[in-house]
């Protein structure tokens, strides 16, 4: 038997297919207690299959974590199919935590460029407000260790105040230098007419904000919320609408993590990010320097802080001071949550991914209006599962 | 309905009022499940060692994930350890103000290559420094489940 490492890799790479994103769509973010969680996925795919100019598909992927907890339904590949007027194609659902939406447009990357399927519906889909709040932040525990973090009541908020708290203290800052984060985030959501929270914060506001688990607060965490959103993707050879800026994915590349945060040399050090950016900076064959804008997972600013970093935009310690220089903004040098990010777009967790993927085709593609990041030619979108254990990496790039 | 009872209709034989009782046991796996039955019996915490590696694996786990050799070498080692970073807890998960705010931890083992997140008490949330010196405090031994919440918190040395 051969060891994986002697199989010819330059070999297989060349039957590898590009692949290109050829339609987007989403749902407004907010609490649609209205609808349910199989229209809000039919209505984004219906959406994207529009703007791809497509009728049929050969695969469909449903990004989605808590379905199963939260609204008592699981098998959703075979629901949404169903219902999306796709009955009778492939179809299942992938979780990955809150990086379910970038694991489902990973999995319709693979069978694309593996020649599985010429076309591939992803649809990311979260429904988290039918459920009381208690409920909702305990099925999030989920994606920490049950065993030894999530028993005793360890949440996603306390995890990350344990992280921030160690940042401050180890690089000497005040909870206030985050603050840009949340600014910027509410600015750029005021432009998105799918962002949940479209009103500006101030520096001020943010440091006043209710107290959670110190030091984070209420403007440091991004909301609990409903949305969904779909790509449509199909072998570059056959998506040259001259109409539309075509969008080549030019990398996808997962990295992770141990699961518990406890479990790690350096807890300031999302080493699963770290991968999973090499990983998706060799397969486009681009530098940090060469990304134009950047839609990280800002589930909280000091996640935001940590995934600039992980990511090599700053070194340790440093990200925080781009934001503080002024750097994360539309014509800084490196802009992020151009559209609002997690913050102020929203998060509904499974659904994140691939909100990001479209906003990140908006702007290649030239049409995020106000927000629109010039000459943006290349993007990156990055979608983290728990506290680092997943992370899925897309570089998208105009063909 | 005994078993002299004669049946005289199908739905006599298809009615049963009652409780089934069922038991079902819940395990953190091998090394998980020695771990937390010595801290219910002993009041104490086990760690694997990989002696090649010089990794200390508190929790443990049964392969090294540095050289991926099985590990069968387990320590005691103290439940005692510093403070490397904490968070003051203000709200409950329905987002309602706790009366007593609570501190959470992550402190790491002095005798360990790893560390637990856990309750901090016996304090004041403005007392508490990064580096501080902790102990687990372990519940009276019947009240004790085999979990993690059998540490009932860590407090100052
Ligand atoms: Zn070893």
């Amino acid at each position: 038997m051969r060891h994986p490492s002697e199989v010819d890799c330059a070999a297989a790479t060349e039957i590898m297919r590009e692949v290109a994103v050829i339609g987007v769509g989403q749902t407004a973010v907010g609490e649609h207690w209205g609808i349910s969680l199989r229209h809000l996925a039919l209505e984004a795919v219906q959406a994207a299959m529009a703007d791809a100019g497509v009728v049929r598909a050969d695969a469909l992927y449903v990004g989605n974590m808590l379905s199963g907890e939260l609204e008592g339904q699981e098998h959703l590949g075979a629901l949404v199919a169903d219902f999306a007027g796709l009955r009778g194609i492939e179809a299942f659902k992938i979780e990955a935590a809150c990086g379910s939406g970038a694991a489902a447009v990973r999995m319709g990357y693979v069978a694309v460029a593996g020649e599985l399927a010429d076309i591939v519906v992803v649809v990311g889909v979260e429904k988290m407000t039918d459920t009381l709040g208690p409920d909702t932040t305990a099925a999030l525990a989920m994606a920490a260790d049950a065993d030894y973090e999530a028993a005793h009541g360890a949440s996603f908020v306390t995890l990350n105040a344990l992280l921030m708290r160690r940042y401050m203290h180890q690089y000497g800052y005040a909870h206030q230098d985050f603050a840009p984060f949340a600014v910027n985030a509410h600015q750029n959501a005021l432009n998105n007419p799918y962002a949940m929270f479209r009103f500006p914060v101030s520096c001020e506001k943010f440091s006043r904000a209710r107290m959670i688990s110190e030091p984070i607060n209420l403007l440091d965490s991004s909301p609990i919320c409903d949305g969904a959103a779909a790509v449509v993707l199909a072998p570059l050879c056959e998506a040259r609408d001259p109409s539309m800026t075509t969008v080549r994915v030019a990398a996808s590349a997962v990295g992770t993590d141990t699961l518990a945060v406890h479990d790690r040399k350096d807890p300031l050090v999302l080493a699963g990010a770290e991968l999973s950016s090499q990983r998706a900076y060799e397969g486009a064959g681009v530098r940090p320097a060469d990304i134009d804008l950047f839609e990280l997972h800002d589930a909280f600013t000091i996640m935001a802080a940590l995934s600039l970093e992980a990511a090599g935009f700053a070194d340790r310690g440093r990200g925080l001071a781009l934001a503080l220089d002024g750097e994360i903004g539309i014509n800084g040098r490196i802009p992020v949550t151009t559209m609002g990010g997690l913050k102020a777009r929203g998060h509904p967790v499974g659904a994140t991914g691939v909100y990001q993927i479209v906003e990140v085709v908006q702007q290649l593609r030239g049409l995020a209006g106000e927000n629109q990041v010039p000459n943006a030619r290349i993007g990156m979108a990055q979608n983290i599962g728990g506290s680092g254990a997943t992370v899925i990496t897309h570089i998208l790039e105009q063909s | 309905m005994s078993l002299l009872h004669r049946i005289e209709h199908p739905d006599d034989a298809l009615n049963w009022h009652g409780d089934m009782p069922t038991e079902g046991r819940y395990t953190a796996g091998i090394a998980g499940e020695r771990f937390f039955r010595e801290i219910k019996e002993k009041g104490q915490f086990l760690a694997t060692v990989c002696l090649d590696c010089d990794i200390t694996y508190m929790p443990p786990r049964l392969y090294c994930e540095e050289c991926f050799s099985h590990l069968d070498e387990w320590v005691e080692v103290g439940s005692w350890g510093h403070v490397h970073t904490f968070t003051v807890v203000h709200r409950d998960l329905d987002n309602e103000p706790l009366s007593e705010p609570r501190i959470l931890a992550f402190v790491t083992l002095d005798d360990a290559d790893g560390g637990l997140v856990h309750y901090l008490d016996e304090i004041e949330p403005e007392d508490v420094y990064l580096g501080m010196r902790v102990e687990a405090v372990f519940r009276a031994e019947d009240e004790r489940q085999g979990s993690i919440s059998d540490i009932e918190y860590f407090r100052p040395v």
